[in-house]
């Protein structure tokens, strides 16, 4: 294989927030999932 | 450049993978890129193209000070962001369950158990409509909410219906609801899951297990009718618009030993078909828990986190599926984010919820702030994000609860828990 491998792109500008993904752990996104694969 | 401090190097049988938890890049790299990113080595004798790769997906960096920066300066971005709006709307503080622990427990203290009014929806519609409107929101999300959201079953219909009308092409809708799943039918399981994206529902393991800490108010066991609607629901999801269904399970030092029983049985019984994903979660200190003890009964339960971790490598050699669930900050954190109750009260975080009043919604539509925590949420960020490689996916952690007393850091159960959890995640899709 080559060095390496992107098997999920990244984005430096892009974070994703949950609702409440500390205290009770909630699966609700703000918004969908990134087209780069995560979660999916 | 350097190797981002965000990075994770997980070892999967003979391979390395990288995740990136502030970009969210996955990649599978070599011996020699593996061994520059842990620092253990300085070489890296790569292509032009390639570092431009690296680079471009934040697995390296200008500097650790410069990663920072640009992660505060994005948070800070998003957290203003208007295009984006998120709800958490509870339609009701009563519930047909009588929990042993319930996370809404200041809710038992009210006196009423009121339900959400045609009146006052038409006000937090108003509300809605309003938002949107003036900030061009492209990305509306509600979690519908209690109490149980499905008290009021023609209520919730009615506003899942109106919901759902606000959609347009420049509009995305998206519906989530957290209930105890009790109360779905055969005539109204259709409606739900056509126009609810994502349902949650908690099941704490099997009937033994369960019917003693999900009861209803004369004691009753709730096993039986959770999994005669989980069946429900998965007849539905065989059909042509199947619902995100997301099966919870809370667990504590007792009954995490028991959780491998309750997954053969989600498989035999073939309830897992119909299930988007499978979750364990510790039982959480409850809201009454954090205000009564001013924090102090927050602690990680390293134990029990390794024993959670460690339940994702059964879930995947049983065939389901398991994500990351590894995204940014609390939605609290946000300026765009918040709770509304049924009597229209309003509050920066689903966590106070019942209990910290933090403003108004009025007749004409707007909000009339009332105490100044409202904003202190989404405006102080805690000093550890400056340091912390956690940040990205952490933030500070839980607002409400730091509020009441700063210990609330959860660095030693992410120390042991993040690796099994991307190594579960890489087997389930890639190895």
């Amino acid at each position: 294989m080559k060095s390496f491998k992107v098997l999920e792109k990244g984005a430096i500008q892009f974070i994703e927030p949950q609702f409440c993904s500390w205290y009770m752990n909630c699966p609700t996104k703000i918004f969908d999932p990134p087209p780069t694969g995560v979660n999916s | 450049m350097i190797g981002s401090k965000y990075n994770v190097v997980i070892p999967v049988n003979d391979k390395n993978y990288v995740f990136n938890l502030a970009s969210q890049c996955l990649i599978e790299a070599n011996e020699e890129i593996t061994s520059y990113l842990k620092n253990d080595s300085n070489n890296l004798n790569l292509s032009k193209n390639e570092l431009d790769e690296l680079y471009n997906n934040g697995i390296i960096v200008d500097s650790f000070d410069h990663e920072v920066s640009r992660l505060k300066s994005n948070v800070t971005s998003l957290k203003f962001d208007r295009s984006r709006f998120g709800v958490f709307l509870s339609l009701t503080s009563g519930c047909n369950l009588n929990c042993t622990y319930c996370y809404q427990d200041k809710r038992k203290k009210l006196n009423k158990k009121g339900y959400l009014t045609p009146e006052n929806w038409q006000i937090i519609y108003k509300h809605f409509k309003q938002e949107i409107a003036k900030f061009n929101v492209k990305y509306f999300i509600v979690d519908l909410f209690g109490g149980e959201p499905m008290l009021d079953d023609t209520m919730l219909q009615k506003i899942v219906t109106d919901l759902r009308n606000l959609e347009t092409d420049k509009l995305k809708v998206k519906l989530v609801m957290i209930t105890n799943g009790t109360l779905f039918t055969k005539d109204n399981i259709d409606f739900y899951c056509n126009n609810i994206g994502t349902i949650q529902i908690t099941l704490d393991g099997l009937k033994d297990v369960n019917d003693k800490f999900r009861i209803y108010s004369d004691g009753s066991g709730s096993f039986d009718t959770i999994t005669k609607n989980l069946r429900l629901i998965e007849d539905h999801n065989k059909g042509d618009n199947p619902c995100e269904l997301c099966l919870r399970v809370n667990v504590n030092e007792d009954t995490v030993n028991q959780a491998r029983e309750f997954v053969d049985f989600v498989i035999k019984d073939g309830i897992h078909e119909g299930i988007t994903t499978l979750a364990f979660h510790e039982i959480f200190s409850t809201q009454g828990d954090v205000i009564c003890n001013n924090g102090d009964c927050i602690s990680n339960n390293i134990n029990l986190a390794e024993k959670i971790a460690a339940l994702n490598f059964y879930v995947i050699s049983k065939g389901i599926k398991v994500y990351k669930d590894l995204s940014g900050p609390c939605i609290a954190k946000m300026a765009t984010g918040y709770a509304i109750d049924e009597d229209l009260n309003v509050y920066g975080c689903p966590g106070i919820i019942y209990s910290e009043v933090q403003g108004k919604l009025l007749n004409n539509g707007d909000i009339k702030v009332l105490d100044k925590m409202w904003y202190d949420y989404y405006l102080n960020d805690p000093k550890c994000i400056d340091t912390c490689k956690y940040a990205p996916i952490c933030y500070g952690g839980c607002n409400w609860v730091r509020g009441k007393k700063e210990k609330d850091c959860k660095r030693e159960i992410l120390d042991i828990s993040i690796v099994p959890k991307l190594q579960a995640y890489i087997m389930s899709k890639y190895a």
